[in-house]
């Protein structure tokens, strides 16, 4: 599958699609123009793995998101990007039929243009994201496909939601330094008069931020629990009982942390220093 | 197959729109055309989900679909 556009055009659309905000309309045709090549390599794949008796969802990054991880790792990156283009899979049957799925996967895929690879995130999870993911490839295109077992799924849905929730910095950053708490820093420096009030505010600030950590901390130890529960072969009654409660008792706690915390986009603060 | 155009305010954790498409060039397009409306709302995300069915949508996407007890409900 040929793309209308060079590799260092890609390049320099990506660097100009963060260098401008927002993006000009141009540029944002010349994405979309993109993004609907890879959504032709998307259905291709999605045919193929819908052949092998999986029902998989697509879907193309959305353009919010591409930006954001533009801003991230620089615009230079839209040329590498890996799930541009990405479709899910979630596996009843736990860790065993997983990795079947995966090879069966790689094995429709290999022997194409590129070989497919695979990205293993359950030994070195990423801020307690666990799963596999395949690259494939349709000419030239990446499509990730992720394949994750339903508790691997649960779990990572409920922590995305939550990122939405309290700042999408937490799927990335071991102590993510939120917008609204630098900048409410930046402004206390700024402006020493506004000392009492500000200080305040700041503590209000940092209580926040403090529960969010620990939404986060109680998240990947829920998720490490899970990857404990899914390699271990021979659970007694007993044992199945205990890591059910654990697991109750965890998401209760975090049920009690995330409704102590205010609304953050009801803030007084928030709307003037949010990006 | 469903194509399905989904709009979705983060900050609120709520679905604003959900729209089935028959073919899958007018959910995109219709994708492109939400995101230049939100394009100033880094808070609404805008995605088309294909699959098969919506039972397959709301297993995989249950973020857009569900709350934060829902999903914790669902772990459990």
């Amino acid at each position: 599958m040929a793309l209308p556009f060079t590799k260092s055009q890609i390049e320099r659309l990506g660097k100009r699609l963060v260098s401008e905000t927002p993006p000009t309309e141009s540029d944002l045709d010349a994405l979309a123009q993109l993004l609907t090549c890879y959504d032709e390599a998307l259905a291709t794949t999605s045919d193929r793995v819908r052949g092998l008796g999986f029902d998989p969802t697509g879907r193309l990054k959305n353009t919010g998101t591409i930006l954001e991880k533009l801003r991230r790792h620089g615009g230079s990156w839209l040329k590498s990007i890996q799930d541009l283009a990405g479709l899910r899979l979630v596996v009843d049957g736990g860790r065993q039929r997983q990795d079947e799925v995966v090879e069966s996967v790689r094995g429709e895929f290999e022997g194409g243009e590129r070989a497919p690879r695979v990205v293993d995130r359950r030994a070195e999870p990423s801020q307690g994201y666990r799963a596999v993911h395949v690259i494939v490839y349709v000419g030239d295109l990446p499509v990730e496909v992720q394949v994750r077992t339903t508790m691997q799924h649960e779990w990572a849905d409920l922590f995305e939601k939550l990122a939405d929730l309290v700042g999408r910095e937490i799927r990335y950053d071991d102590t993510p330094q939120f917008s609204w708490v630098v900048g409410l820093e930046e402004l206390r420096a700024a402006r020493p008069e506004f000392g009492e009030v500000l200080d305040e505010t700041l503590a209000q600030a940092y209580d926040v931020k403090e529960k969010i950590a620990t939404v986060v901390e109680i998240m990947i130890t829920l998720s490490d629990q899970i990857a404990t529960w899914e390699t271990e072969t021979s659970w007694s009654p007993e044992a199945r009982m205990v890591f059910k409660r654990a697991l109750e008792e965890a998401l209760t706690n975090l049920l009690s942390v995330i409704r102590s915390l205010p609304n953050l986009a009801g803030l007084p603060w928030a709307d003037t220093l949010e990006p | 197959m469903t194509n399905v155009l989904v709009v979705y305010d983060r900050a609120a954790g709520r679905l604003l729109q959900e729209r089935e498409f028959e073919r899958r060039q007018d959910a995109l397009a219709a994708r492109f055309t939400a995101e230049r409306c939100h394009k100033n709302d880094a808070n609404i995300e805008v995605v088309v989900l294909v699959a098969q069915n919506r039972s397959d949508l709301l297993r995989t996407h249950a973020r857009y679909f569900c709350s934060v007890d829902d999903l914790a409900a669902q772990l459990a």
